[in-house]
């Protein structure tokens, strides 16, 4: 159908598409994706503004969406926004020549949900709009999509959203290498009838609920596909974000959302899988070095080097794809071999080999120096003798003579590595680092690390949790890495990640919130204090997780977040969250560190029994039923959830944190069985409930023995 | 500034309709994006496009002085140039329109100062007198014959030096030096085979004459008339003239008209070749979904000639496009949505789809390849759809006559440099699918778009002006383009206004 | 004015012989190509002999154009600048209109023989400015050496060679030496000037004798070679040698590419290489009696002193003694069209087919 709905737009180019609108097609862009995967570099630079074989990749976004005759742009930025203002101020989309009207949000948005949220109260959205990120690189054809998105209008209001998908192989480079989205979609109509996330670590298990199976008499469960974060949305869709204020991602809240609420709404949420055509996000420094790949190999043709999207460009295509700006001086004996991009004015000297790399302008390259793969941006000095693997070297860094960058090693703005240093495999070496604010988070120089970056040098090795690092290593180290086993879920927790898993905190909210709102409380809450709330557990959640993290004295933590509970008179059941959500966030990450769950359960717990007695008192009950339960729902979206609330629970039970009354209240709830998945993760600890309950010896067995019939009742 | 369709992929069509509210620049801006986006592409939509939009900026030009209006046209085909070089097309109109607001000058002078001159006139002779016949002359040179009109250009070029140059001698002898070394920044970068400019510039250049009584006494710059008399020269006498000035605007605008009226016939009045060179029973091999060729054929075949057509599909760019035009007819495409026509099959002409790996085979049984360029270069050689090049080897091993159907504003003054710069890389997506991504990691796919094909691969052009050899189309591009032009990024303009 | 133009040039007030005149004109000047040699010549004929009407100043002109001729034998490269300059005059003075303009023409060629000399030189500056966008990075370029005009163009494309706007060229130079010709030879001196400032310019020269051509010729990209005389059909006379170096490159398919101003045009239309109208005696049959006649030793003579003049396009002003004559690489022979991909004058790069088109505007 896709395809048919294809040739159709292309055929009725000229006739069909135009009279039966009258309002403009407008496109939000997000430009900030509320992440740091790119750290360090977004420390300093809006994501959307590094440079994506030497042109920002906010310029691909753009092209895509005047090339499909996008007439008005919003565009949401979060951090830098006054970088990403500057850049586009003097970029030829806010000329009155520009082929759409741009109009640039400066938004306290923690996410899309957020943007979402305030677009529909701010009233901009006339029509059916493309909701994209600032970071998507495409050629494909979105009339295709437009139509077929329309068509359904015409025929079914209900049909909002049409997500643009790109069909790719099962392996892929462009593809998530990590986060496999995983597509259940109803051939007949393109509906996508259930959305879920693989890991690849886990057997590939989907739990598609039975009235899908029900409903529709042919699906397809389509794992192949790139999420290009292209979604052609109605404004019944951002009504659907403020009704559910607690989605914050586009996928994993709002699709996840919808599909759930099909029942109810019978809202849809359709699939326009492009099978020519590119299109993919640069969501991570491995899609980084993927795109980059398709980008010099012309893949994504057009938008290559040669088309010079900027004014001051002068790009040149020569043989195996070399990429050369205007005034670029190679020294006689350099080489400078295939599927490489050269900025203006940069030079090579004698002997230097440059292989797979992209080279951004006024670069100064020494002698006899060895570069294969990297990226290699602005200004950027690489001295003699030097080699570079696949790595990438910001603006403005130099790297000293007779250094070694190994693979994956990401050298960040202005550092500079002394002669003679070798930058270990996936190191990060920046000269500032992110101070954590509640409001914003401030750069300040970090104090430079002789041993990282060489006496003389300047810059140190970004601390960030270890698992990052491997993730990193797989983004650089590409396909050969793939089988690599990284969690980027995990990983995502602090780098509120690529739309999915999100900026985690908020997910957690958005779990427990929208949960809270099925359930009585909150649903009466009004708009404002629902993101007041959010807010507020974002920051807490952030500030207890990160005091785990380091370690820090749980009184510290206590008091933070002490102040913060005064600063927004939050009420106790959002501390209580705050904290279930943190610490359990704090085990997946120790387990994701390859301790077992029991001991993060009792790293954790023990230490920070304080925090916990605070929030939970050992009278009420309640509250302890209620601290379960958002336990619980959090670890609903973690791996290995279900162990650690077992062991979670046995600690808590054992540290007299919560008394059998609590479980009990827990288990009765019947919040604590509002979904599969809800059932799944607290299968593991009926067994603890039922010893609790009835003051039952072993466990181990009973709880296998339980863990059947649990399944047993869940089929 | 929205476009007035809403959400639909901008096409030539679009940008054309956006044209007629857009504001100049915006207009501008757009071609130039729509260009680098390959949303407009190929010659002849690109060649509407420009014509229409240098329409537009002649319209909007707020000056009667020539010499600002072609300042302003060539900083406008600068722009558009460099935005996207491949497609010469876009290059040539621009010339051909400045090479017609220089003639209008031109003639405005000679209508301004005329009855100064001798009026001894014999269109055959070169004498200056010429030029007085030049208001008389259609501005559309495809109306007369090249040589007719090779021999009109030259003659005015001449005469105008005196003109430009009249006066006493000192004075006029130091803007002839100065003429002369500025000469490299005429013919800096690109230049051609224009023999006409040269020739006014070469063979005497090194004896200037103060009086330039000689029709071949003119420095390049000399051609600039207009820039030397419109300033300095005889600035007053400009004001005064003024009043007996043809509207130099109107005349352009009229001019750029007769072009785009060229544009449009271009393919019917190639197709009036067509039965002198497709007979009975002949066996012809073509390339790619070009209408011209299609209308060359179907003019054979309206005429009764009972023909064998070979098709080389043009995989992968243009395949599709092929199949379309070989089942229902030319103007498939989006582009010339409005001018559909039938089938050759259904006017009883066989046509045989082949692949392009089977040209070779078949080449023997072959009587005459029909081909279409993307663009055509001064020096004889041609720019074509990927395959083309193939095709004319195994013509040429084969002793197949190639014949190449090109309109006249394909064929490009600028000199192929290099060659390999010329050819344009698409989307390798076309040769393997995105999807196969084992594929795409450890293979290079590349996809070149064009080819180029040597002028000794090619027996025959036929443009609407008629057939030539291809060692004869210098002349024709002399006809058409001015030397001072051909170098569009030069500044050689504004040297030239401070010469006078 | 005629008087000054005497002191300038130091020429006693003995009657005036163009020959010497032309010779010592062009020992004077190095850069002197020989049709200007030869104009310059007869305007100074012109100044020093008052010649009051247009038949007078016409005869003159034929009469010292006819010595000059009569003096080389082979005036090829000359009789184009004479022939030139007789056009202009004729064209310009035997117009009805043009009578009154004679003195005033007189004058002005009078007293701007040098100028002219300037722009045959800017002439060159001008083709060696553009004729170096035909040398791309990677190149390899063959070129036999003598031309001036060719060492221009290659110094200029090396000048521009790093860090211009449009980047570094690195391109090399293969460079046809004969080994035979004497060191001392202006020809040879002239082509190891070319590549010493090439090689200063970091620009790799490698030197062959003419025996490898076919053997480098796959690894050039094109060829470059000056001229002495472009003939009306498209086709060079030139050193010999060059036909050789044309029909190799053909054969490779390499483009071949003469560079020459465009006052070397010359009326003549040779329909081979014997049909150059010059003596040459390059295939000398000899018996154990020794060559033919006395007179074609004599011919020969001549021959090498007109070779040298080639070479030099205007050196042959420096006296040779005469054994230095009749080398082979002294003689010219003729470039029929076909095996050429363009000519490069100042004023653009013409097909040969355009060359007659331009000489028939001048005689026509």
């Amino acid at each position: 159908m896709a395809p048919k709905a294809k040739k159709g737009g292309n055929a009725s180019k000229s006739k069909s598409g135009e009279d039966e609108h009258e309002e403009p097609l407008q496109a939000v862009v997000l430009a900030d994706a509320f992440e740091t995967r790119f750290n360090p570099f977004t420390l300093e630079r809006p994501r959307c503004l590094l440079p994506l074989a030497n042109t920002p990749l906010i310029e691909y976004t753009f092209e895509l969406l005047a090339s499909a005759g996008v007439e008005e742009v919003f565009l949401y930025c979060g951090n830098h926004t006054d970088q990403v203002e500057n850049y586009l101020k003097h970029s030829r989309w806010t000329k009155d020549t520009s082929p759409f009207s741009l109009e640039i949000i400066r938004s306290t948005s923690r996410s899309v949900g957020d943007a979402m949220r305030d677009l529909d109260q701010k009233q901009l959205i006339k029509g059916d709009f493309i909701c994209v990120y600032g970071d998507v690189v495409a050629n494909v054809p979105l009339e295709a999509a437009l139509a077929a998105h329309r068509a359904r209008r015409e025929k079914n209001k209900k049909a909002i959203m049409t997500m643009v998908l790109r069909e790719a192989g099962d392996s892929h480079r462009t593809k998530s290498q990590h986060m496999r989205p995983c597509f259940v979609i109803d051939p007949e109509n393109e509906a996508c009838v259930h959305y879920e996330q693989l890991r690849p670590r886990e057997s590939p298990r989907l739990n598609i609920p039975e009235e899908v199976l029900k409903d529709h008499v042919e699906i397809d469960v389509r794992e192949d596909l790139i999420d290009c974060g292209i979604d052609i949305c109605t404004p019944e869709v951002l009504a659907q974000w403020s009704d559910n204020f607690d989605w914050q991602v586009p996928r994993r809240g709002f699709v996840y959302g919808v599909l759930k609420d099909f029942e109810t709404f019978q809202l849809t949420i359709h699939t326009h899988i492009v099978t020519e055509g590119y299109a993919a996000r640069v969501k991570n420094l491995q899609a980084y070095d993927a795109v980059s790949k398709d980008v010099l190999s012309r893949w994504t043709y057009p938008l290559c080097p040669d088309t010079n999207m900027l004014a001051d460009q002068s790009y040149q295509l020569q043989k195996g794809n070399v990429y050369k700006e205007d005034g670029v001086v190679l020294a006689r004996s350099s080489v400078v071999a295939r599927k490489s991009v050269l900025g203006k004015a940069t030079s090579i000297g004698e002997g230097s080999t440059i292989t797979n790399s992209v080279i951004g302008r006024r670069c100064v390259i020494g002698k006899r120096v060895k570069i294969d793969g990297a990226y290699i941006w602005d200004d950027a000095r690489i001295g003699d003798d030097t080699v570079i693997d696949t790595a990438v070297v910001a603006n403005e860094a130099s790297v000293g003579k007779k250094c070694h960058v190994e693979k994956g090693a990401l050298v960040s703005y202005r550092v500079s590595i002394a002669n003679g240093t070798t930058i270990k495999r996936n190191a990060r070496v920046t000269r500032v680092k992110r101070k954590r604010g509640y409001e914003d988070d401030e750069m300040i120089r970090g104090i430079t690390d002789p041993k990282v970056v060489g006496d003389g040098g300047e810059g140190f090795e970004m601390q960030l949790d270890e698992d990052e690092e491997e993730v990193f290593e797989a983004l650089l180290a590409g396909v050969q890495h793939m089988d690599l086993t990284v969690d980027e879920d995990s990983v995502s927790e602090f780098s509120d990640e690529e739309g999915e898993d999100y900026d985690d905190h908020p997910r957690h909210t958005s779990r427990s919130e929208s949960f809270a709102s099925v359930g009585s409380v909150g649903s009466d809450e009004s708009g404002e204090t629902r993101r007041n709330a959010a807010d507020f557990h974002h920051e807490a959640a952030n500030s207890i997780f990160d005091g785990l993290q380091r370690g820090q004295d749980p009184d510290n933590i206590q008091l933070e977040l002490k102040a913060l509970t005064l600063a927004s008179n939050a009420e106790s059941k959002q501390l209580r969250r705050a904290v279930a959500v943190a610490m359990s966030k704090h085990m997946a990450t120790l387990i994701e560190d390859g301790r077992t769950a029991k001991e993060a359960a009792e790293s954790t717990i023990p230490l920070n029994k304080l925090l916990v007695q605070r929030c939970v008192s050992t009278e009420s009950s309640e509250e302890q039923a209620e601290f379960l339960l958002f336990m619980q729902i959090d670890l609903v979206h973690r791996q290995q959830g279900e162990k650690i609330l077992l062991q979670a629970s046995r600690v808590l039970a054992e540290k007299d944190l919560i008394e059998a009354e609590g479980f009990e209240g827990w288990w009765e709830d019947e919040r604590s069985v509002a979904s599969a998945e809800l059932k799944a993760v607290r299968a593991d600890t009926k067994a603890l409930v039922d010893f609790l309950l009835e003051d039952d010896d072993d466990e181990e067995e009973e709880s296998e023995d339980d863990e059947e019939e649990e399944e047993e009742d869940d089929d | 500034m929205p476009s007035a369709t809403v959400g639909q992929t901008p096409s030539l069509s679009t940008y054309l309709k956006s044209l007629k509210h857009n504001d100049i620049e915006t207009s501008i801006e757009l071609f130039i994006s729509l260009l680098k986006r390959r949303q407009i592409k190929n010659s002849r939509p690109c060649a509407i496009a420009t014509i229409s939009l240098l329409l537009r900026v002649v319209g909007e030009a707020r000056t009667r002085d020539a010499q600002q209006l072609i300042e302003r046209i060539r900083a406008v085909g600068r722009r558009l140039v460099a935005a996207q070089p491949r497609e010469m097309a876009v290059g040539n109109i621009v010339r051909r329109v400045l090479e017609n607001v220089r003639e209008v000058a031109e003639r405005d002078q000679d209508a301004a100062d005329g009855g100064s001159e001798g009026s001894t006139s014999i269109p055959s002779t070169p004498i200056r007198g010429e030029t007085m016949r030049r208001p008389a002359f259609p501005t559309k040179f495809s109306e007369f014959s090249p040589l007719h009109g090779a021999a009109t250009i030259p003659q005015d070029m001449h005469a105008r030096a005196p003109l430009a140059t009249s006066g006493d001698s000192s004075p006029a002898f130091g803007g002839t030096m100065e003429a002369a070394l500025q000469r490299p920044p005429l013919v800096s970068s690109n230049t051609s085979y224009a023999g006409q400019g040269p020739a006014a510039s070469s063979l005497f250049s090194i004896l200037q004459h103060p009086q330039g009584r000689s029709p071949y006494a003119t420095p390049p710059t000399g051609t600039q008339s207009p820039a030397l008399k419109a300033s300095p020269f005889k600035g007053d006498e400009g004001q005064t003239s003024a009043s007996e000035k043809l509207d130099i605007k109107a005349e352009v605008i009229t001019s750029i008209q007769d072009l785009q009226k060229e544009l449009e016939e271009v393919d019917d009045e190639i197709s009036e070749f067509a039965q002198d060179h497709i007979h009975n029973n002949e066996v012809i091999l073509t390339h790619t979904s070009s209408q011209t060729v299609q209308r060359f054929l179907m003019k054979a075949a309206s005429k009764k000639r009972k023909f064998t057509v070979f098709h080389a599909e043009a995989y992968p760019n243009d395949h599709l496009e092929t199949h379309a035009t070989i089942v229902n007819g030319g103007g498939a495409t989006a582009e010339d949505a409005d001018e559909r026509w039938k089938p050759l099959t259904s006017m009883g002409i066989t046509v045989i789809l082949i692949p392009d790996s089977a040209v070779f085979a078949l080449m023997s049984r072959i009587n005459k390849v029909i081909l279409a360029p993307h663009t055509v270069l001064a020096n004889g050689s041609l720019i074509a759809a990927a395959g083309a090049s193939t095709i004319a080897q195994a013509a040429k091993t084969h002793r197949v006559p190639v014949v190449v159907l090109s309109g006249v504003f394909k064929l490009s003054p600028v000199y192929p440099f290099d060659t390999d710069e010329l050819i344009e890389y698409g989307d390798p997506g076309k040769v393997v699918p995105f999807q196969d991504g084992e594929f795409m990691d450890k293979v290079d796919v590349v996809n070149p778009v064009y080819d180029f094909v040597d002028a000794e691969l090619i027996d025959l052009y036929i443009t609407n002006l008629g057939g030539h050899a291809p060692s004869y189309l210098y002349r024709i591009v002399a006809d058409h383009y001015r030397v001072e032009d051909i170098d569009l990024s030069g500044k050689a303009e504004g040297g030239a206004v401070k010469a006078g | 004015m005629a008087a000054n133009t005497q002191q300038r040039h130091g020429i006693p007030d003995t009657p005036f012989d163009v020959v010497s005149t032309y010779r010592r004109l062009l020992a004077e000047d190095p850069d002197l190509t020989m049709p200007v040699g030869a104009i310059e010549a007869l305007i100074l004929g012109l100044a020093n002999t008052p010649a009051s009407t247009v038949s007078e100043t016409l005869d003159l002109v034929s009469k010292l154009t006819a010595q000059l001729k009569r003096s080389i034998p082979n005036p090829i490269s000359l009789s184009a600048g004479t022939d030139l300059f007789q056009q202009y005059l004729i064209s310009n003075l035997q117009r009805p209109s043009a009578r009154g303009d004679f003195d005033h023409i007189r004058s002005h060629l009078v007293q701007n023989g040098r100028l002219f000399v300037e722009r045959a030189k800017a002439a060159r500056e001008t083709i060696a400015s553009f004729g170096r966008h035909f040398i791309r990075d990677g190149n390899t370029v063959l070129t036999n050496g003598g031309s001036r005009v060719v060492g221009a163009l290659l110094r200029s494309a090396a000048e521009s060679s790093n860090g211009n706007a449009r980047g570094s060229i690195r391109f090399r130079v293969i460079y046809v030496v004969s080994p035979s010709s004497s060191s001392g030879s202006a020809e040879e001196s002239e082509s190891t000037a070319n590549i010493a400032a090439l090689r200063e310019r970091e620009i790799p020269v490698a030197t062959i004798p003419p025996t490898a051509i076919a053997y480098c010729m796959d690894q050039v990209t094109q060829c470059f070679v000056g001229a002495e005389g472009v003939v009306e059909n498209g086709g060079i006379v030139s050193r010999l040698g060059t036909l050789q170096m044309a029909t190799l490159a053909k054969a490779a398919g390499k483009p071949f590419y003469v560079v020459s101003e465009s006052h070397k045009f010359v009326r003549l239309y040779p329909l081979g290489q014997q049909d150059l109208g010059i003596e040459q005696n390059i295939v000398d049959f000899r018996t154990a009696k020794g060559s033919g006649s006395g007179t074609e030793a004599g011919q020969r003579k001549e021959v090498k002193d007109e070779g040298v003049a080639d070479m030099e396009e205007g050196d042959a002003g420096v006296a040779r003694t005469v054994g230095a004559a009749c080398k082979p690489e002294e003689a010219v022979d003729y470039t029929p069209p076909h095996l050429i991909s363009g000519i490069i004058t100042e004023s653009g790069v013409l097909l040969p087919s355009a060359v007659s088109e331009e000489l028939i505007k001048i005689w026509f």
